[in-house]
């Protein structure tokens, strides 16, 4: 039975993020009281881009070429260290959350220079707002993370999260605040909706789609193939904070699924709520994931070290 | 769940400080109370009934229901609709709050090496909470927003005497109940009297007596 | 007793809202002035056995004769500026009930023994006194009444904080009490006090106007009713430093004594030089004597501060101030009701206009800038004297200098209201009730000054160290 584990999360890394996609657009459109498009809509739009050409401005270097590429394989390999189902990450070594960190960062680096490449004002000015709002994630990512290294004493992804829901004392908290923290992430880098909006149409208002709007044909797919492979690890973090290691890897496998479909259904409710932020307040919105990491880290050093 | 209890308690602020609705102030103030009774019930249970109930009066019947209620009816009856602006952006607001948060939780860390220190988290989060209601009365504008800021640092302290063990005899427990009713209920009062002598309620118009 | 004397008001205020009726109020006032002030010093000379949370101790007991004086001035000049004021008859049972709910939170605020007990009667006074100061519904007596109900109110909750930190230095203690604080004042975690010491210092001072703290002090005296400055000025402002004198004794037998004091003298100090630099611009009397008690409050913390022989000038210096001060804003009512303004500049010839009033704004000036028989000559040499010969050169020297300077100041606007004019409108003599009781004020002022040694006597009662 073990050995099915890391296959069904190889399928999980394959198949999961169009799906994710799927359910949020469902949901939303079943909120609204629309009938929507088909759970599977966007494996159709995916499998669509792959068989068109793709137009590449003939003012842009090599850069934009390869740019979609990076950010894919980045993603993919960063995927696996990151703890799926049964809390088991494909590999798995001392710090891989560092090594997550900086993949996600070497995809970003390079869709932002693709973005710059071609020159347009819009790209310029999406790429612009994506890498602020990062400046105040990845800090964060990283306290949330050390917090959580400190609770339970280890620094490999997969230890971290198998033990952090058996840690002592502070448990409620801690599962407070981290899943709230990694929530404000998975909003911010997922460019959904009280950061940005994904259905907008107004080129002045967004994050991430201005950022892609050169793209075409298979580079678009497999670049929004990585952003919602980023939301489903993301996602994953989240889930797996509550998620025990359990012996029976079916279940596991079963609840670990469930999991993901409820974050994706509470991004789905979240957007249907909740207002896009105005742009001057994004900041302060995403500065809340430092805030509450900061918080997390000095309560757990309060409590767990204080020897009261 | 204590500590989480408390840590909530911190992130109202947190939230208070990120936001400029009125309407979120107040129920922010709500859930504030509503979390003290609540600590109340967890850590108290063993207290005598007479200190367990004026305890219980304090938390949900003042500063969960009467407190809040008593905003809200004020901010009606003055049609105070516009928000709550801020002298600084609420970008700094919140990691001027997070600093805050940090210092104090700093501050407590360093008091564990003095005797008779009250429980940590107690003390960084109460102190954290004094610090911010003075923040918001030093940065907001209207003078509602002050009386909020007041109620705020009454919370904090009633959490920090709450990390305090010692227990302040019935009188006297009864007499800041009363007081801090009292203080409140009287700055509601000259809210509305402020606001049907100025038609503004900003802190900008009470500059006339000066040297 | 202690229980009738804090009784006694609540239900004389609870009658006076209840009945709504003029003479009543009169008649109350009247019977409770005169009521109190026995009350206080039957108390004062046979001392009753301490309640649980009251007592009668040799430093309370000063406050107690005090305010008592003070109170039986203040409520004689209440029925007279009642009559004249044409208050509505609600506002005038308003005005009683309050005014004895006030004398019920002073009375408790100073016989109280327990720090707890302190602080709810210290707010309370601070609560009951803001109507007075909104009462008549203008902008700036609106404005002053939120800068002191917020500004002391916020203080006071830094008081709580100490009083939280000291409870938490002081787990060994019984209970909060000064008797038992007292008893086991070196048990108490030094660390733990001293913030305490600071917070309270911060909380109480701010009700006492000490200087860094004083913003709400001159609004609040300028725009309340003249007995109620007077109060202000007379009672609560000591009311507020007994808690300080309270927490000094603390530290001075815990052996922390040496940092307070260095406070207090900055304190002082700052008070001094803030009063200095307003008077020497004044526009308002009401204000100028208001800041003039910012001073006098700064120059008793400066004795308290030098600590030694000077503390009991210190004492005698708030006794001194407190008749003085009290009298002169009742004086500075009748002329406000004559002139119908605040500016010093709207005032002149006050003497030939008014000449009992005159007479007594004068006296009262004379009695506060410390000529003699004032008892503030005594306290003020006694205070320098003290800071010569441990010797504090600098802060003597700057004492001695703002005090010619704050005195040259007040003289030109107090002289230049009493004298000049016009001399030919015919005088109009103020009603009794507007005279007699700055005169006994003043009687009891100069009478601490012509008995100095048996006044000594009962105010060393008082002094630690």
């Amino acid at each position: 039975m073990k050995i099915l584990i890391p296959v069904f999360n190889i399928l999980l890394i394959i198949f999961f993020p169009l799906l994710y996609a799927g359910v949020i657009n469902c949901e939303k459109a079943w909120w609204c009281g629309r009938r929507g498009p088909s759970i599977w809509q966007p494996f159709y739009d995916f499998v669509r881009l792959l068989r068109k050409g793709a137009v590449i401005s003939t003012a842009t270097s090599p850069i934009f070429a390869i740019a979609p590429s990076i950010t894919f394989s980045t993603m993919l390999i960063a995927a696996l260290v990151v703890p799926l189902a049964n809390n088991n990450s494909l590999i798995g070594f001392p710090g891989d959350f560092i090594f997550f960190a900086y993949l996600m960062g070497l995809g970003k680096f390079f869709s932002l220079l693709a973005a710059m490449d071609t020159g347009s004002s819009f790209e310029g000015m999406g790429a612009s707002r994506e890498i602020t709002f990062s400046t105040f994630v990845e800090p964060a990512f990283f306290i949330v993370l050390a917090s959580c290294a400190i609770l339970t004493g280890q620094t490999a992804f997969n230890q971290v999260f198998s033990l952090i829901f058996l840690s002592p004392g502070i448990k409620v908290l801690s599962l407070l605040l981290c899943s709230a923290a990694l929530f404000v992430m998975l909003l911010t880098e997922g460019c959904r909706t009280p950061v940005d909006d994904p259905n907008t149409h107004l080129e002045l208002t967004m994050i991430h789609e201005v950022m892609v709007l050169d793209n075409s044909g298979p580079d678009l797919a497999l670049l929004t193939y990585a952003h919602y492979l980023k939301m489903v690890l993301i996602s994953a973090m989240i889930v797996n904070i509550f998620m025990p290691v359990l012996d029976n890897s079916l279940l596991s496998a079963c609840l670990f699924s469930a999991g993901l479909i409820l974050t994706a259904l509470a991004v789905a409710v979240t957007e249907l709520s909740v207002a896009r932020l105005r742009m001057s307040h994004v900041p302060q919105f995403v500065y809340f994931m430092n805030s509450l990491g900061y918080i997390l880290l000095f309560s757990i050093i309060l409590i767990a070290f204080s020897g009261r | 769940m204590e500590y989480a209890l408390i840590v909530l308690f911190g992130l109202t602020i947190l939230y208070i400080s990120a936001t400029s609705r009125l309407e979120v102030y107040i129920n922010c103030l709500f859930i504030q109370g509503m979390l003290l009774f609540l600590l109340i019930l967890l850590t108290m249970h063993d207290a005598d009934i007479p200190v367990l109930l004026l305890l219980i009066l304090e938390t949900l019947g003042l500063k969960a229901i009467l407190v809040p209620w008593f905003l809200r009816y004020i901010i009606r009856s003055n049609h105070i609709y516009r928000e709550a602006e801020a002298s600084l952006p609420h970008f700094y607001s919140v990691v001027l709050t997070t600093m805050i948060f940090i210092f104090s939780f700093f501050v407590a860390w360093w008091s564990t090496r003095l005797p008779d220190t009250p429980e940590t988290v107690y003390f960084g989060v109460s102190i954290a909470v004094v610090l911010n209601g003075l923040l918001i009365i030093l940065t907001r504008h209207k003078i509602i927003t002050h009386v909020m800021g007041f109620m705020i640092v009454e919370n904090g302290t009633f959490l920090l005497s709450l990390a305090v063990a010692r227990e302040m005899p019935l009188i006297v427990n009864l007499g800041i109940l009363l007081d801090i009713f009292v203080a409140v209920f009287l700055l509601g009062i000259m809210v509305t009297r402020i606001r049907s002598t100025f038609e503004e309620l900003d802190i900008d118009m009470l500059t006339t007596l000066k040297d | 007793m202690l229980q009738l004397l804090l009784s006694t008001p609540v239900v004389l205020s609870l009658l006076a809202l209840a009945f709504r009726s003029k003479a009543f109020n009169k008649a109350t006032l009247a019977f409770f002035a005169v009521f109190y002030f026995f009350c206080c010093l039957f108390l004062v000379v046979h001392p009753v056995p301490a309640s649980s949370y009251f007592a009668v101790d040799g430093l309370n007991s000063i406050f107690l004769l005090l305010q008592s004086v003070v109170f039986l001035a203040a409520l004689l000049y209440s029925i007279a500026f009642l009559t004249e004021s044409g208050l509505t008859e609600e506002w005038q049972a308003y005005y009683t009930a309050l005014m004895l709910l006030f004398a019920f939170c002073l009375t408790g605020l100073t016989l109280t023994t327990h720090l707890g007990l302190f602080w709810v009667f210290l707010e309370a006074t601070t609560l009951v006194t803001t109507p007075f100061i909104f009462a008549e519904k203008k902008r700036t007596s609106l404005e002053a009444a939120w800068k002191y109900i917020f500004i002391c109110s916020l203080g006071i909750t830094f008081a709580f904080i100490g009083i939280i930190l000291l409870s938490l230095g002081a787990k060994s203690v019984e209970s909060l009490s000064f008797p038992d604080l007292y008893r086991q004042a070196t048990e108490i975690n030094s660390f733990w006090l001293s913030m305490a010491f600071v917070f309270l210092l911060v909380g109480f001072g701010t009700k006492a106007g000490l200087a860094p703290l004083h913003s709400w002090l001159p609004d609040a005296h300028s725009e309340a009713p003249p007995p109620v400055s007077a109060l202000l000025s007379g009672a609560l402002l000591n009311g507020a430093l007994l808690g300080i004198l309270r927490m000094l004794e603390l530290m001075n037998r815990a052996g922390l004594g040496q940092y307070p004091r260095l406070l207090l003298i900055c304190m002082g100090l700052m008070s001094l030089v803030i009063c200095s630099v307003y008077t020497l611009k004044a526009v308002n009397y009401k204000r100028m004597l208001a800041y003039s008690s910012v001073e006098h409050i700064g120059i008793a913390t400066l004795a308290f501060g030098v600590g030694g022989a000077a503390v009991l000038p210190g004492l005698l210096h708030l006794v001194g101030h407190s008749l003085a001060k009290a009298s002169l804003f009742l004086s500075s009512g009748n002329i406000h009701h004559r002139y119908k303004t605040r500016d010093i500049a709207g005032v002149t010839g006050v003497l030939s206009s008014d000449p009992g009033t005159g007479r007594l704004w004068i006296a009262g000036f004379l009695m506060l800038s410390a000529f003699p028989p004032s008892p503030l000559f005594y306290s003020e040499f006694l205070l320098l004297k003290e800071m010569l010969v441990q010797r504090l050169y600098i802060p003597a020297l700057m004492t001695a200098l703002l005090l010619t300077l704050i005195l040259l100041s007040m003289g030109s606007v107090v002289f230049r209201m009493a004298f000049g004019g016009n001399s030919s409108a015919k005088a109009e003599h103020s009603g009794y009730l507007f005279l007699i009781p700055q005169i006994i004020l003043l009687a009891a002022a100069a009478a601490a000054g012509f008995i100095p040694s048996e006044f000594y006597a009962f105010l060393s009662r008082g002094v630690f160290l």
